[in-house]
Formats: C-alpha cells, structure tokens, sequence
C-alpha cells in the first residue's frame, strides 16, 4: 500500500460520506 | 489488479450508489467526477474536463437551441394542425398518427420538447372523443423516447456515443447521424403497432387528475365565472347591435373574450364596447352555462358543443387568465378603467376585480381602482408577457404565473433553413455533428430566430454537466484497465459465448442497469466495458456500443 493509494482512497471516503451527510431532505427538516 | 484498478472500482461503486439513492442529483455527480478523478490521479486534469469540449455536448448544447429555435417561431405547432385534423376521430388513428408525428419530431429535437408539442393537441382530442387523455398520452411520451433512436442526436446517450468508442487508446470510426435510422424507424413502427394492437389491453381505461393549469385553477377559483363557451350568431339575426347596446356582461353576467366577425374576416381578442355584432359572427365567452344560455335563447344564437373557431386561440398554450394586483405607484389608482381605455392601452380583457372580500364581475370598468385591488384578466399570453416585461414601475404586478411565451411565427422559414443547413452539412459534406448543429443554431440567433439569451436559457444544464462530467469517468473506466478486466471475468464466467448471443446478453444486462441508474450513467459504463467484452469473444465493438445505447431507452 502506497501513500498515494491511501490518500485516493480517503478523499473518495471523504466526498462519499460528504454526499450522504447532506443529502437532500436532511438539510430541510434543519431549516 | 493493479491499484489504479481498485481506485477505479471504488469510484464505480460510489457513483452506482449515488445514482441509486440520488443523495445529490445526478449532474452533480458528474462534477463530482470532473474534479475527483484527476484529484486521484486517475486521469489527466486535461481529461477531466474534456467531456465540456466534447462533440456530444457542444451537440447537444446545438441542438438544444435549434430545438428551442424551432419551438419559438410555431414551426411545430403548424405540424400539430394538420396531423391533428388527418387523425379525426378514430382512436387507433389518432394514436399512430400522433405518436408517429412525436417519434419523428424527437428524433431531431430533445424528447420533452417534442411530447410537449401535442400536449394540448392531445388532451383536446381526448376530451372531444371521451375517453383518458392517457390514453393518447402513454404511446405519445413512449414513442417520444423512441424516436431518439432514429438520429445520432435524438437522445443524449446516443449523442454520448461517438465520444465513448474508444478501444485500448484508439478512437473507432465514428457513427454518422443516420447510421442507426432503420433500426430507429423499426422500433418506432413495432411500438406504434403494438399500441394500436394491444392498447385497449394495457392503456387506462379511467382518467386521472392532470395538471390543469393556471387558468383552470383561476376559473375554480372565481367560481361564478363559469367556463369558456363558443356562440354562434345565425345568418338570419337581423338587428346588428353594438356590444354596449347589447349590455351582456350586466344583464347575464357573461364575458365577451372573442369576436370573429364574419364581414370582415377578422378576429378581435378584445372586444370593445362599439363594437358590432351581426349575422354570422361567432363569439367566446366567459360565463355560467345557464346565463349563457339564457342569453343565447333571448337573442336567438346558438351554443357550440365545443369551441371550434377560437378552439386554437383560445387553447390553453395561447391565451388564459392571470390574477393581477394593482401597484402601489400605478397610474391606474384612483381612476376607472373606462377612464383611461385599459383595454385599448393593455390589450386584455377584465373579468373580475375583487376590492377587499368582495368580487365584481359586472360594471368593472367603472370601479375607481386602489392600490391592491386584484383584476383577473384574460387575453392571449403574448400580451401579458409584453405587459410584464414592461419598464418599471408597473402599473400591475402578476400574482399567478404565466403559460406560454412570445412566439416570433415571421421567422418559421428562417428557423426551417438553419435546421435544413445543419442537417444538409451534415449529410453531404460530412461536416462534424457539432460544427454543423452550431452552425445552425448560430445562424438562427444571427437571424433573430431567437436572442443569444433566450438561447443561454433555454440551454439544459443539468444534461450538459451529467454528459461532460460522466465522460472522463468512462475515460478513467478505458485507461485503467477495468474495462478490460471486468470484460474478461465476465468471459470466462459466462463461458465465451458466440457474438450474437454476446449481444444478447449485452441487451439484457443493460436493460437491468438502466432500470437503476440514469440513461447517460448507464452508457458511460457500460459501452467501454461491452465493447471490450465483445472484441475478446471476436464480434463488432461498434455493434456492441450500439445494441447498449438502444436497449437502454
């Protein structure tokens, strides 16, 4: 395992879970 | 598998996902995937944004203005007419003739756009024959999207194609725009023929609630209004009389909208109270059917059963009602509408003008106006687009939202010859799909056709963002390998199969994956790694990367 593996990986970790914690729908019921 | 194969999979799997759940919509994904692709490393950042300079999506962009070009100056609507009048009342009839129309007009124009069209056409037809306006609608929206099949730029993922048809680094030779028109014309013609076949098997027998639109709710709204009515004059009414002889809005409760005077061959949108009415005249009028009937009977006209001369006129995507309220610096506070002739200076007709709880529908025109007292209002779209789009302050802010647009139907022939120079570029001197679509849509805003606004606006971003973002991740599936890998294991599971078979296969898989993912998403995918799939097993890529973009429509 390669730095530059571990790195790929975490960022597409990182916009995956961005995507889900403000998935649509979750953000209305907050305003 | 080498590790960029595993970055390419975990990608995959997180944009199968997205698409599945649509967490964020389904273009954001494809920025998504312009910036983290080459973030990862897993393309250049060069190809990371060559799917916006693609040939499909300065295409699409092209074609979409062309469309709108087309929509703008009534070119269609002309189409709708005399189809329409072809159909006449037969229900197998109207579904061939509509659908067909539809099928071939998507084939040139964005499906929506196309449907659209005979929309009204459509629900007219159904209420006049009685039967579910789904009934016409279904094999309409269905032929819609097959009809996307017969050019190379009917459907955006075909358009995608050409960009898609890359093998280990080589571009194949690329479809042209009618390579694929009689397998578009085939299907076209077996979906038609099974719905005339089986419709009265599988289409609704019931109707449902559409949407009405904005005047439908207005006159619910204001329920002593009534409904739309057209009214003959016969020829053997002597006493022609002017309207303010005639006095109708007090004594019925009735309003004129419409007069075709039969003398002089024209048509008024807004009748004027010196106007006169004379044998043979026809009118539209706003009212309860009992009053309209007690005033037919007292003059002796007769009541249509449905609108015939104002039937396209007065259709819904033509004219309709807006709720209007007067503004606070208007020039019309303080006065009457007689007083400063509002129909001559607005060229709409008042129907009702509530002041606090109560609602006028007689003697409107001598009300004093204050500000913030509604006037409903009717006349034909156009005027009211004009009416709004004029120069602060407006005398009349509209609360309820506008249909229609206006239409520039001078400028038909010049939008025709910009699509036949397109389409003749295109043809006979083999110009680039794109250089050719732009260069029409260019000329049409040129020529006026449409501004270079309008045509900004009319511009879908959501399809160009999904389209260019989804393309380097089709690059990134080629580049790494993964294609090939997946395409291999899938081989040797299945056990190398003959092409035809092959194809098959190929049709159904996609058919599964387009049942969960979007159309486009389902192409960037799955044409990379079929096409590898069927060179492995010795059949035709190109053939491969076509059964996958017609299956999944």
């Amino acid at each position: 395992m390669n730095a530059h593996f571990i790195y790929s990986l975490a960022l597409i970790l990182l916009t995956f879970s961005l995507c889900f914690w403000f998935r649509k729908g979750k953000g209305d019921r907050e305003e | 598998m080498t590790s960029e194969m595993l970055l390419t999979m975990t990608v995959l799997a997180f944009v199968i996902v997205l698409f599945i759940f649509e967490w964020v919509r389904v273009d954001v994904v494809g920025i998504i995937m312009m910036v983290l692709l080459p973030l990862i490393g897993l393309i250049s950042p060069k190809e990371a944004f060559v799917g916006l300079s693609s040939n499909a999506v300065v295409s699409i962009i092209a074609v979409i203005i062309i469309g709108a070009g087309l929509d703008k100056t009534g070119v269609m609507n002309q189409v709708a007419g005399p189809i329409i009048r072809l159909a006449g009342r037969s229900e197998k009839r109207v579904i061939t003739l509509i659908s067909g129309t539809v099928g071939l007009i998507s084939s040139m124009m964005q499906n929506i756009g196309a449907a659209a069209l005979f929309l009204p056409a459509a629900q007219r037809i159904a209420k006049r024959m009685e039967i579910p306006v789904s009934r016409i609608l279904m094999p309409m929206g269905f032929c819609a999207i097959i009809g996307g099949t017969i050019t190379l730029v009917g459907a955006s993922p075909t358009i995608l194609l050409n960009d898609l048809m890359v093998l280990g680094g080589e571009k194949l030779e690329p479809f042209g725009l009618f390579t694929q028109t009689p397998i578009g014309i085939c299907l076209l013609a077996s979906a038609i023929l099974y719905f005339t076949l089986f419709g009265k098997l599988i289409l609704p027998s019931a109707g449902g609630d559409a949407d009405k639109g904005v005047t439908a709710s207005l006159m619910e709204e204001y329920r002593a209004l009534g409904t739309l009515f057209e009214l003959h004059v016969p020829d053997d009414f002597k006493d022609s009389k002017t309207l303010e002889e005639l006095n109708i809005r007090t004594k019925f409760l009735v309003t004129i909208v419409a007069i075709s005077f039969s003398a002089k061959r024209e048509k008024s949108f807004v009748p004027r109270s010196h106007n006169k009415i004379s044998a043979g005249d026809d009118l539209a009028v706003v009212g309860r059917e009992e009053n309209i009937r007690r005033l037919a009977n007292e003059y002796g006209w007769q009541v249509k059963a449905s609108p015939e001369v104002f039937a396209d006129d007065l259709s819904r995507t033509n004219a309709g009602m807006a709720e209007t309220i007067v503004s606070p610096r208007s020039e019309l506070v303080g006065k009457s509408m007689s007083e400063i002739h509002f129909k001559d200076l607005y060229g709409v007709n008042p129907v009702a003008l509530s002041k606090g709880r109560k609602i006028f529908y007689s003697g409107l025109t001598n009300i004093r106006l204050q500000m913030g007292d509604t006037l409903l209002l009717q006349g034909p779209w156009e005027r009211f687009h004009i009416l709004k789009n004029r120069p602060q302050p407006r005398s009349l802010t509209f609360a309820t939202p506008l249909e229609g647009e206006i239409m520039r139907p001078h400028k038909a022939k010049l939008a025709v010859a910009w699509l036949g120079i397109a389409l003749l570029q295109i043809i006979f001197f083999k110009v680039q799909l794109s250089v050719a679509l732009m260069s029409g849509a260019l000329g049409m805003i040129i020529t006026g056709v449409l501004s270079i606004d309008e045509a900004y606006r009319s511009v879908d971003w959501m399809t160009v963002f999904l389209l260019a973002g989804l393309i380097p991740l089709g690059i990134a599936f080629e580049k790494s390998g993964t294609a090939a890998f997946i395409a291999h294991n899938v081989l040797e599971l299945i056990g190398h199969p003959t092409p035809i078979v092959l194809l098959a296969v190929v049709g159904i898989m996609t058919s599964f994956f387009t049942l969960v993912i979007s159309n486009v998403g389902a192409t960037v995918l799955l044409v990379p790694l079929c096409m590898n799939m069927t060179v492995m097993a010795g059949g035709d890529p190109r053939m491969a990367a076509l059964v996958v973009t017609g299956v999944r429509l």
